[in-house]
């Protein structure tokens, strides 16, 4: 009974499997080989030639994606922060408007509103009655604007999700005991919510560090981040081998703190359990 | 104290400035999509014109991105709702070999970079003649879009009480007359909003459309972006707002239902 | 004499529901007050405003003659105890009882002395490295205990403290907590529904009902003198006897003729002070005794007793008494109750 009821459980996600098998695994694993292969033979070549050409870049990448989390955080624990301690609808659904806006379009969106001649700067220069104002559309500013914008949303559902599950009576007692709010939010809904902190961290890490959409839209020319380099690698030089190196960079700095977050959440659960 | 004016004062300039950061962005698209002649420094267009909406009801490039990125999503939400659904009750009712693996695998394409996958599938693809071809756009889009409306509908069947299918069970039905005549209408909300859900981000898709529609096939997020790179920035306007617009109705109507999990893979 | 904390006319109302109405209450010097009243009686809501967590409609709340009415809950110090302990998993013990007083920013030695002593107060000094999740219940429970009296708070605060503990450990934590109470001098308000736990450990007790407090007294004047017909029926074992009035003004209950104002009168009888005898033995009932006559329909063994179901003519209600003696099902009994074990209210 056990062991049927273990291969009907497999023939039901067999067909999904199979998909992701083909679909994704696949590829996966031919991105990794191919970045092994220089003119037919196994070598180095692509990533000795990525890190020649790209290093900037992949440090550029990490640095704009540290730097984005960083906001982020800070952004998203004061939202949730906020929201926890008092309902207001309207911050409620501003602060959630980007979740559904597909990136392309966002990025569309920000380029429009970040120009030199843009939405914001015919706004501001009006307000602040100068001439011109510098825009940000082809800037890593704005390129950081249009990451803190739309990753925000998302870190701060997770979180306040995690601050609202807190039971309040955690939180009372602090306030009891005599604590303000900005400490409570730093002595204890903090510390209590760190695992879901670190979560909402390191997907936005993942999805800034493999975003391709937004760059392509609003990002400087120059210095670029790995995913417009692994776009321009393939469509102008047909260099699958050095785009597929920069792929597995990519995954490696991403599985560097998948590392470290299991390490965390270890710790985490034997601080608790001693 | 809780009236005094600094506090309303302070309130005030917040909410203008939300309203700046958080709309402006879309308020400019409108602008730009009624724009005919528009000069700096004028804050609105000298000219305003329907030309540039007119042309998305008239025969011609856009209406044609337009419907085919509606084909390709209705497409991918029927192969992605059809395969996740015997999976996800599978995962939620079954103890599954290699459970931790699998879990992983369902979860990976949405937390890994993707980007290197649907170059790869490009390649792949192209030497099997699906690139350029909307059956290679459709089976990418399947596959990215598994991960989600998987979590969607395990979420749904877990949610339901295995009691009432044991119920059921024990008044003589089969496994699957019990899934057919019970579990499956009382998951119906949570798959027609995995189903929504799939097909707004099948619409909004642009990367792997881009790689694997590559010549010939422009979708409407790829034409989007050619306009607007060619500084055609009133026919990018117009397709940015159409496909916002029904993602934004999407969101009013679940915003009861919210969860982080369910927008792990929105934005592409 | 003085007043420590005292509650002038609160109101609070949640949509129709009036949780808090027109409640006075005070506390002196380092007394026990239990407040009591069946679930949704507004207890928990006059904690949680004395506390600060409730924004009340209209009334004043004075600690120590100072109005604290619109003081938020960080500012006034009164320590709560909270039902679920709401000990921070992430914190040690230590941690966990010394936060009130990094809050109030002592130095460090004077905050290691305190939590010393507070840990030693409550027998739980070897648990201060540890984490709450590595406590018994019983442990979490001083622990959350030393975290409120630490602050040397000018009030207490227990909702329902003992509800969490099963049956047999709450009535040995109960004279604890009062001996602990007693030993600290710490003024506090105990919330309970159980009245039982209320009579056993207050010094006054104040019974709610639908958001009012109907009635405050030691716990011998709320069990002898209750006011009216809900309190008398509240507080004790009883059954109640429901009589309508024949005419004439008057009405009889037993061997009793009453004059009365109104259509109904209620008997609340106290169980466990009521006799059950056989019908013909004889008994000498002295003036203002009850005698009832009835038959028994019903009975439960108890262990060392019986439960007695009994049915009286031309009365609706059932009579539940018990009794160590021994009666079988259709025999006629006669039930006594002496004066001041039952209580008669018109309605
Ligand atoms: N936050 C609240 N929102 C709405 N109604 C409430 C709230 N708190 C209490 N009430 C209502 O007020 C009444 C008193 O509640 P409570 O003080 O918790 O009673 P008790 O502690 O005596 O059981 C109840 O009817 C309850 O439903
Ligand atoms: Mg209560």
């Amino acid at each position: 009974m056990e062991v049927r009821n273990r291969i009907v459980g497999f023939l039901l996600i067999l067909p999904a499997f199979l998909i992701l098998a083909l679909l994704y695994v696949y590829p996966l694993i031919r991105a990794i080989w191919m970045s092994f292969i220089k003119d037919g033979f196994l070598s180095l070549a692509n990533y000795a030639k990525a890190f020649d050409i790209y290093s900037r870049d992949i440090l550029y990448s990490v640095v704009i994606t540290s730097v984005t989390v960083g906001f982020v955080l800070v952004l998203s624990i004061l939202l949730a922060s906020y929201l926890r301690f008092k309902e207001w609808r309207f911050l409620d659904i501003m602060y959630r408007l980007p979740l559904f806006i597909p990136f392309l379009i966002v990025g569309h969106a920000m380029r429009i509103f970040l120009a030199p001649h843009g939405t914001l700067n015919s706004l501001l220069t009006r307000i602040l009655k100068v001439e011109e104002l510098p825009g940000f559309s082809r800037s890593w500013i704005g390129l950081l604007w249009t990451f803190v914008w739309v990753m925000t949303p998302y870190a701060a559902l997770i979180i306040l999700g995690a601050f609202r599950a807190l039971d309040s009576s955690y939180i009372e007692a602090a306030r009891n005991l005599g604590a303000s709010k900005g400490k409570i939010v730093f002595t204890v809904i903090i510390p209590m919510c760190k695992p879901s902190i670190m979560v909402a961290a390191i997907l936005t890490f993942v999805r800034t560090i493999s975003s391709l959409t937004i760059l392509v839209m609003i990002g400087p020319n120059t210095p670029n981040m790995i995913t417009v380099d692994m776009m321009f690698r393939i469509n102008f030089f047909n260099d699958w081998g050095v785009a597929n190196a920069l792929g597995v960079i990519s995954y490696l700095i991403v599985i560097v703190l998948a590392v470290y977050y299991l390490r965390f959440m270890a710790a985490e659960r034997g601080g608790i359990k001693g | 104290m809780r009236f005094s004016i600094w506090r309303i004062t302070l309130k005030v300039i917040f909410v203008v400035f939300m309203l700046l950061i958080m709309i402006g962005p879309l308020v400019g698209i409108v602008i730009w999509s009624f724009a005919r002649v528009w000069y700096w420094p004028s804050p609105i267009p000298q000219e305003f014109t329907l030309r540039y909406w007119l042309e998305v009801f008239r025969q011609g490039r856009v209406l044609n991105s337009l419907m085919l990125s509606v084909t390709i999503a209705l497409l991918t939400v029927v192969f992605s709702i059809t395969l996740a659904i015997p999976a996800a009750y599978g995962f939620a009712r079954y103890k599954l070999p290699f459970e931790r693996v699998l879990l992983l695998l369902f979860l990976m394409p949405q937390t890994f970079p993707q980007l290197p996958v649907f170059i790869n599938l490009a390649s792949i693809f192209g030497r099997m003649g699906l690139r350029g071809n909307i059956w290679g756009i459709i089976l990418a889009h399947t596959m990215a879009s598994l991960v989600f409306s998987l979590w969607i509908i395990t979420a749904t069947f877990k949610s339901i009480p295995v009691e009432l299918e044991h119920v059921a069970q024990n008044l003589g039905a089969s496994r699957f007359k019990t899934f057919w005549t019970v579990t499956f209408p009382l998951a119906i909300p949570g798959i027609i909003a995995g189903a929504i859900y799939v097909f707004l981000w099948s619409m909004g898709e642009f990367t792997a459309a881009f790689f694997i529609g590559a010549p010939f096939i422009q979708t409407a997020p790829v034409l989007m972006y050619t306009s607007s790179m060619g500084y055609n920035l009133q026919i990018a306007s117009v397709i940015a707002i159409i496909l916002v617009i029904p993602s934004l109705i999407f969101m009013v109507l679940i915003e009861r239902f919210l969860k982080a999990e369910y927008i792990a893979g929105l934005g592409g | 004499m003085m007043v420590v904390l005292q509650t002038q006319n609160l109101c609070k109302s949640y949509g129709q529901v009036k949780a808090l109405d027109d409640v006075n209450v005070y506390i002196e010097d380092a007394q026990l007050l239990a407040v009591i009243g069946p679930s949704g009686s507004g207890k928990t809501t006059l904690l949680r405003s004395i506390a600060g967590f409730v924004e009340l409609d209209s009334g004043k709340i004075l600690i120590k003659s100072k109005d604290v009415t619109n003081l938020p809950p960080e500012k006034r110090n009164v320590a709560m105890f909270f039902q679920n302990y709401a000990l921070w998993p992430h914190m040690t013990v230590f941690e966990n009882v010394a936060y009130g007083l990094k809050i109030r920013k002592y130095d460090k030695n004077t905050i290691r002395e305190r939590v010393e002593w507070a840990l030693d107060f409550l027998d739980i000094r070897s648990l201060a490295e540890r984490k709450p999740s590595q406590l018994s219940g019983g442990q979490q429970q001083r622990v959350a205990l030393a975290r409120a009296i630490v602050i040397q708070p000018d009030v207490l605060l227990l909702d329902e403290p003992l509800s969490n503990l099963d049956a047999k450990i709450r009535m040995r934590i109960r004279f604890e907590l009062k001996a602990l109470q007693k030993r600290l001098k710490i003024p506090t308000l105990y919330v309970t529904h159980d009245q039982e736990e209320a009579l056993s450990i207050a010094d006054k007790i104040a019974i709610m009902h639908n958001g009012k407090v109907l009635q405050v007294g030691t716990p011998e004047e709320v069990y002898k003198n209750p006011v009216d017909l809900f309190i008398a029926d509240f507080i004790g074992v009883n059954s109640v006897v429901k009589v309508k009035c024949a005419g004439e003004k008057l009405v009889e209950v037993g061997n009793l003729k009453l004059p009365v104002q109104k259509e109904t009168v209620y008997v609340v009888i106290r169980a466990e002070e009521t006799k059950v005898l056989p019908i013909q033995q004889r008994f000498d009932i002295a003036e203002g005794d009850l005698r009832l006559e009835g038959t028994i329909i019903g009975k439960l063994y108890l262990g060392s007793k019986y439960r007695y179901e009994i049915k009286i003519e031309g009365v609706d209600e059932v009579l539940f008494i018990n009794s160590e003696e021994v009666y079988n099902v259709n025999e006629q009994v006669q039930i006594i109750s002496r004066k001041g074990n039952f209580f008669i209210y018109e309605q």
